[in-house]
């Protein structure tokens, strides 16, 4: 008898075989789509078999006694998601297996919860026959461990793109960006408190399409890469100082950064009109010589009043490094800021080690490519 | 409190109706506790008084502990160049002298009082959150025993209690006292954090009907205040706390100088709790003097609003005056002279509070009885702890005092002399409330004497002997610079020492009376209302049963408990005596509240709190072993959101005969 | 509050019931009495000996007045009720919850109190901060457990005083009368706090921070002072001393201190005693313009054995008299009180002389050089520097035999 499904998987394993037909046409007897298709055909036209045998499953009316105990009559198990979830997990530990452990883990991690999801679900389904307590149940049960996780992953999904957008943002646009996004949530958020009687479904419909777009955008950016400076800078090592020169061979995007430690500094160094002068405190007028004690984390602060930008290098001295066989390598000791653009100010820590009648230069305060600018250095 | 359970197809049916809920069959382990009169009971409690009890009990111990450590340092410093303790030694005393007192001794002491009586006094019949409230018990006794486990495992935190950077480093203290002190402070902290919730939570919303904010006794609004204070102070200190343990344990560099970082954001970080926790700790007993003074002068409290508001304009003003702890730690004059008048300022509100209390006794019937000792100690002993507050909160003189004997003669007038006393007048005024047995007068006399004798010996030579410039925390001093003459640093430390012993003696004599109280065939049993009290705690029997208030009271004054005995006539002012606290009890409770529910017994509060010191020794002496808490912790959260709200139904008395109508009382009282 | 004006207009009749008032005054000025006993203690509060810490007490003495005024009014409000309004039998009194009146009046009257404490309170601060009429700069170093002075031979210093190259010495601080010095204040490791209670208030020193604090002292002498933040184990042992000299003796000190360095004679046990010195003490403490024996100046390398870097430099030893952060004294009891106890005429003189080899306190620089760590807690245990990547947080036990000691002190006794 054709039941009403029952239809539907012959008429679906028929197009089937017609497919695997055209199939073995179109590519001139390549046979591998037109197996499956024919595999495919036959598990179809088994299933439609299955749905003529029971008759979808339906009972006669007039068979009265069935009424009660057929399947059909019965509660079915609640809708469930953990299957779906199941076969993703599957599917990303597959394609981690191939391409990167990091899928291959969260896969993992993926499977086990949608596996202890699904034997709780299963367990509480058979807990009572009362669906709403059966929810419940399962609700004590998962909900300490669902929602906090739940939430740290949404957090996290939020922190993620969040981040990486303001990564590919540049440094202009970024402050625009975060006080628009700001504006708006603040604003959803005092509509909401106003408008008490807000449907959740509205409140949900809206977090959900932020939400989304958030991690949209972020991934698209993510993609994207960083803006460029930070891709400079970490090709460069970020920021680490790799000589004190005049050039540039490490990113400075940091330079123009204000420093915040401005007082109780061991010495104030500004470069103004070409020329290097220090201030400390408890001295009278600007200093072109200073005196730092040894062996003290003295903190400098540099800066540039000049055109252009510019660097100071502190300078105290040399190691000497025997490299064996008389060969020796001379290592001056030094420790510089970036580059300070007009107007910009940095700071750095020295330690100087020994006194300076241990060198036989003395230790000197510098700007590099300015040959006036220095200033001597004592350390008693 | 809605209660889960199976739905069970065979719920007797008569006459249609059910006969009430049945209660839940609980999920294996996760059953709760059922009401036992064993030791387990205190184990698995959640009852407030309970709990305020055993707060009590082990804030005492500490204090005994703490004071050992003082007697130490005294002893040490009876002589100069002093040989009992080795400078390691010293310096683990008095961090854990000040630790121990700070945090374990006063602090939770006046959480004990604030546990037992807040309900008490607001009329409700436990705490907001009573789970909640047992896991802040363990949490401050794990935390405690954690802290001072550090003895034994190569000696206590050596930093001084405000550990300044970069003292603390791993470099200057290789020991593990500092990871053991941050991380049990860490862990006390948690039970300061929920218990400032949960008491806000109870005060805010379950008052008794009709008791206004301004009829809440004073106590309570001390309390409240104090809870505020901690709320927003003990973040702060949790934030620093975490950035020591980094620095220690995870080598970051938030104090080093050498990466740039300047150490004096650790000084910043820890006043900025530290100061507020000094108010923290006087307001309880400010508050619990507040009830004893009227009680004794049979007056009410004089000007009970500005008492209630100054002790709010301390909590506010209290956060902006930090730095006057760091006058002479380098900042501008701009913030030194800014400091320096905020705290000038809080002498005022806290100025109103002595007029205030003076006022009170002013024109009374006062009767020394020792809670009223203890408490006009406090008032003078106070105005001299707020007066030396005073001199140095002039900026200038204070570079000449701090760190000197006269700023450890300063605190410990505010807080021995002070805190300490006001919750010795709380032991006394509320022993027979506790424990149905009035505390010996006699012997309490000579426990008052001492201690306030033992005190001002100790502690009044240090005002000499900082003025005389001898620095605080030095293992030794020296007859080089004790100055001659008969009254020396040599005189005065002697002095100091001896009173030290006085009023170790004076303490003892506490503990003295309190065997002698419970043992003696001959203390009787404490009349209901042995001092003619006035507040709604006394309204009920001695000790309370575990639901507090067989009725509700409805308040319709501030000091109910005196206007329900008490007539005043209108036209001559005159008061009289018109009914017994006995009537009074009697009368309100001639129509008993009904479905009286109270909160089941619980064991998850005392096994989380038993699985966070695991995670501090795991972070001490083997990262897996913070996994293996981390587990306990996760696990024992689980049990305790998964756990029935209620116990079976062993703890249900069964439907009362002739009460009809299917009526369930829901509870066994005590008693 | 007519009530009450009433009530002590009525006690006044009964001059007797005052006692309790009278006992709690009598004793408040009692305690002021005997804190002002302790006259010589070198470290009062309470004795400016120039014009920085007579400013702050000129400031503190009102405060204290008036604190013990208030204090005495509260005591005997307290002990008036006490006495008056104990329970006799008197009826219950008025349930009154307060006056107004009285309040505002007893609010108001300690805001003018504080307010008249306020105003001079600012004015000192900011003059003690004042550093424009600075006439001599020096840095001070605070490390564990002993202060680093160095004079540096910058500006105003060469001019004025003659301070050609830098001068580093420890212990005792070295001023010319009725100079404005400023300290600027700083520390190797931990923090420290400087203070010289004669002379001005304290001021921590704060690693990578450097503190200004004016010195100056009114009279020549010899100033104690103690390190007061707490510094870890020897805390107790931090002292220091400032040294005022009158400006002739100050000068003759400059001179003293930039001598050049005398080679001890051949054969002597001085000249065993630098050759020892070389070996041993020098690998942490600098004497300037001492030679290696191939003719090489002796720098000491402190930063390798020791945790802040630094050690005492030793050049001039003997013209200080305390050592090992002013915690022992290097003149014997006599020698001490001659010149701890000179008059301001005599004590330039006295200081200058130094230490002589009789005047040696031999007892405890012999201990010190034995075993240093047992005389000062220093955290010197070679099994305990593992936090420390291997350097000493002070000076170890070297483990010098008798004989060494012995020419290691006559090497010392030289250096002044």
């Amino acid at each position: 008898m054709i039941t009403t499904s029952s239809k539907l998987f012959y008429g679906l394993g028929a197009v089937s075989i017609a497919g695997s037909i055209v199939w073995i046409i179109a590519h001139d007897g390549g046979a591998l789509g037109a197996v499956a298709l024919v595999f495919i055909a036959v598990a179809l036209l088994f299933l439609g078999g299955i749905a003529s045998y029971v008759r979808d499953g339906h009972i006669l009316s007039t068979d009265t006694e069935q009424h009660d105990s057929a399947p059909a009559a019965q509660r079915g198990p609640s809708h469930s998601w953990f299957p779906l979830g199941t076969a993703l997990a599957l599917g990303m530990l597959v394609v981690g297996l191939v391409t990167s452990p990091g899928i291959f883990k969260v896969g993992v991690a993926l499977l086990l919860a949608m596996l202890g999801e699904w034997l709780i679900q299963n367990w509480s389904d058979r807990a009572s026959s009362d669906p709403s307590y059966n929810e419940r149940v399962r609700g004590w049960v998962v909900h300490p461990l669902e929602i906090p996780i739940g939430g740290a992953l949404l957090l996290g999904v939020i922190v993620l793109s969040f981040s990486r957008i303001f990564l590919a943002l540049s440094v202009e646009a970024g402050p625009i960006v975060f006080a628009i996004l700001g504006a708006l949530v603040l604003f959803f958020g005092s509509m909401l408190s106003i408008r008490r009687g807000t449907s959740k479904r509205l409140v949900g419909a809206v977090c959900g399409v932020a939400l989304l777009a958030l991690s949209v955008v972020g991934v698209a950016l993510a993609l994207n890469g960083e803006r460029e400076g930070l891709t400079i800078a970490a090709e460069e090592d970020h920021f680490a100082h790799r000589a004190c020169g005049e050039e540039a061979e490490e990113s400075d995007e940091d330079a123009v950064r204000a420093v915040s430690a401005k007082s109780s500094v061991a010495a104030t160094v500004t470069l103004k009109d070409g020329a290097l002068y220090a201030e400390m405190d408890g001295y009278s007028g600007p200093l072109t010589s200073i005196s730092l004690q040894r062996a003290w984390n003295s903190s400098i602060l540099f800066l540039n009043e000049d055109e252009g930008e510019h660097r100071m290098v502190v300078t105290y001295g040399k190691v000497v490094e025997s490299l064996g066989g008389g060969v020796e390598r001379e290592t001056l000791l030094q420790a510089c800021t970036s580059l300070v653009a007009q107007g910009g100010q940095q700071g750095v820590v020295v330690n100087i080690p020994k006194p300076s009648i241990s060198s036989s230069e003395g230790f000197s305060i510098t700007v590099p490519g300015l040959e006036g600018a220095s200033i001597e250095v004592m350390v008693p | 409190m809605t209660i889960i359970d199976r739905p069970s197809t065979d719920v007797a049916v008569i006459g249609g109706a059910p006969t009430g809920v049945k209660p839940s069959e609980a999920l294996g382990v996760f059953k709760r506790p059922a009401a036992s009169t064993s030791w387990r009971d205190w184990v698995v409690t959640v009852d407030h008084k309970k709990l305020g009890i055993m707060y009590g009990v082990t804030a005492f111990f500490f204090f005994i502990v703490g004071g050992v450590e003082a007697l130490l340092i005294r002893l040490q410093l009876i002589s100069p160049d002093g040989k009992v303790l080795n400078a390691d030694q010293y310096n683990q005393m008095f961090t854990m002298h000040a630790t121990t007192m700070v945090f374990l001794f006063v602090m939770p002491m006046a959480a004990a009082f604030a546990n037992y009586f807040v309900p008490l006094q607001i009329g409700a019949r436990d705490v907001a959150f009573p789970r909640l409230n047992a896991f802040g018990f363990w949490c401050f006794l794990f935390g405690g025993l954690f802290l001072n486990s550090s003895w034994f495992l190569g000696g206590g935190a050596d930093g001084g209690w405000f550990m300044y950077a970069p003292n603390s480093s791993t470099l200057f203290s290789p020991s593990h006292g500092i990871d053991f002190w941050t991380l049990g402070l860490q862990i006390t902290g948690i039970a300061s954090l929920t218990g400032a919730i949960n008491l806000i939570v109870t005060v805010l919303n379950m008052r008794a009907p009709g008791m206004k904010m301004m009829r809440m006794p004073i106590f309570t609004w001390m309390v409240l205040v104090t809870q505020f204070l901690l709320l927003f102070a003990i973040p702060v200190i949790t934030v620093a706390l975490f950035l020591l343990t980094f620095q220690r344990s995870f080598d970051a560099t938030f104090f080093d100088v050498a990466s740039g970082a300047d150490p004096l954001l650790w000084q910043h970080l820890f006043w900025i709790f530290g100061h507020p926790e000094v108010y923290i700790m006087i307001l309880p007993s400010f508050g619990i003097i507040s009830e004893v003074i009227p009680v004794f002068s049979k007056k009410p409290l004089f000007g009970y609003p500005i008492v209630a508001m100054s002790g709010a304009a301390i909590g506010f003003v209290g956060w902006g005056v930090w730095a006057h702890h760091m006058f002479a730690s380098g900042l501008g004059p701009v913030s030194v002279t800014v400091f320096s008048m905020a705290t000038m300022a809080i002498a005022v509100p806290t100025g109103v509070k002595i007029v205030n209390w003076v006022m009170t006794m002013w024109g009374g019937k006062l009767s020394f009885t020792v809670p009223m000792l203890f408490a006009i100690a406090l008032v003078v002993q106070f105005t001299i702890g707020g007066l030396s507050g005073v001199t140095h909160a002039v900026a200038p003189s204070d570079t000449q005092q701090t760190d000197t004997y006269y700023i450890v003669a300063h605190f410990h007038y505010v807080l021995f002399g002070g805190a300490v006393f006001g919750l010795f007048s709380g032991f006394y005024y509320w022993w027979p409330k506790m424990f149905r047995r009035q505390l010996s007068e006699g012997l309490g006399k000579w426990n008052f004497w001492l201690m306030l004798i033992g005190m001002n010996l100790t502690f009044g030579p240090m005002h000499i002997l900082g003025l005389q410039g001898q620095p605080r925390r030095m293992m030794v001093w020296t007859e080089a610079r004790a100055g001659e003459g008969l009254f020396n640093f040599g005189f005065w430390n002697r002095v100091a020492s001896i009173g030290s012993f006085v009023l170790g003696i004076g303490v003892l004599l506490f503990l003295v009376n309190v065997i002698y109280t419970h043992k003696s065939k001959k203390v009787a049993i404490s009349p209901l209302d042995p001092w003619d009290a006035r507040t709604l705690e006394w309204m009920t029997h001695n000790p309370p049963q575990e639901h507090n208030f067989d009725t509700i009271p409805t308040v319709g004054h501030l000091d109910e408990f005196f206007h329900r005995k008490y007539e005043t006539d209108a036209s001559t002012h005159s008061v009289k005596q018109v009914h017994s606290a006995e009537e009074v009890m009697a009368e309100l409770n001639s129509h008993p509240d009904e479905h009286i529910h109270m909160p089941s017994r619980s064991y998850w509060p005392i096994l989380l709190a038993l699985s966070l010191p695991v995670i501090g020794y795991g972070l001490i002496y083997n990262r897996m072993l913070m996994a293996v808490g981390a587990a306990l912790v996760l696990l024992t959260m689980f049990g305790w959101s998964m756990e029935p709200s209620t116990s079976p139904d062993e703890d249900f008395d069964p439907p009362a005969p002739g009460e009809g109508g299917g009526h369930t009382k829901e509870l066994s009282p005590l008693g | 509050m007519k009530k009450m004006i009433d009530q002590v207009g009525e006690s006044m009749k009964t001059a007797g019931r005052w006692r309790n008032a009278s006992k709690a005054a009598i004793a408040v000025s009692a305690l002021t009495f005997v804190a002002s006993c302790g006259r010589d203690a070198p470290q009062d509060t309470w004795q400016p000996a120039g014009p920085n810490a007579e400013r702050i007490d000129n400031l503190q003495r009102p405060v204290f007045y008036v604190a013990g005024i208030v204090g005495v009014i509260v005591f005997a409000a307290v002990a008036w009720s006490m006495y008056r309004y104990r329970d006799r039998g008197q009826a219950i009194p008025e349930q009154t919850h307060g006056k107004p009146a009285v309040e505002i009046v007893l609010t108001v009257i300690p805001v003018l109190i504080l307010l008249g404490v306020a105003i001079p309170t600012a004015s000192t601060i900011f003059k003690l901060a004042e550093t424009s009429d600075t006439e001599m700069t020096i840095n001070v170093t605070g490390q564990q457990w002993w202060w680093e002075y160095d004079y540096p031979a910058v500006g105003s210093n060469i001019e004025q005083y003659g301070i050609t190259a830098p001068i580093v010495t420890a212990g005792q601080l070295v001023i010319p009368e009725n100079t404005k010095v400023l300290l600027r204040v700083t520390s190797r490791d931990v923090i420290h706090s400087y203070w010289i209670p004669k002379l001005n208030g304290k001021k921590d020193s704060v690693p990578g921070r450097v503190h200004l604090l004016r010195m100056e002292g009114s009279k020549p002498g010899i100033y104690a002072g103690q390190c007061t933040e707490f510094c870890g184990l020897s805390h107790a042992y931090m002292r220091m001393e400032a040294v005022v000299l009158a400006r002739a003796d100050y000068d003759k000190w400059v001179a003293n201190q930039l001598e050049e360095y005398t080679v001890p004679e051949v054969g002597t046990d001085a000249a065993a005693g630098e050759a020892l010195f070389i070996q041993q003490c020098s690998r942490c403490h600098q004497v300037n313009g001492l030679k290696n024996s191939d003719g090489s100046l002796n720098i000491a390398a402190p930063e390798q054995n020791l945790v802040s870097g630094a050690a005492p430099n030793l050049t001039n030893l003997m013209t200080r008299n305390t050592f090992a952060g002013a915690s022992w004294d290097l003149l014997t009891p006599e020698c001490r009180d001659n010149v701890w106890n000179a008059s301001s005429a005599d004590f330039g003189e006295r200081y200058l002389a130094g230490v002589s080899t009789e005047c040696l306190n031999q007892r405890d620089l012999r201990e010190w050089l034995r075993n240093a760590p047992a005389k000062k807690p220093m955290y010197a245990d070679p099994t305990k520097l593992t936090s420390t990547g291997g350097l000493y947080r002070g000076m170890p036990a070297l483990g010098l035999t008798e004989d060494q000691i012995n020419i290691i002190v006559a090497y010392l006794l030289e250096r002044k």
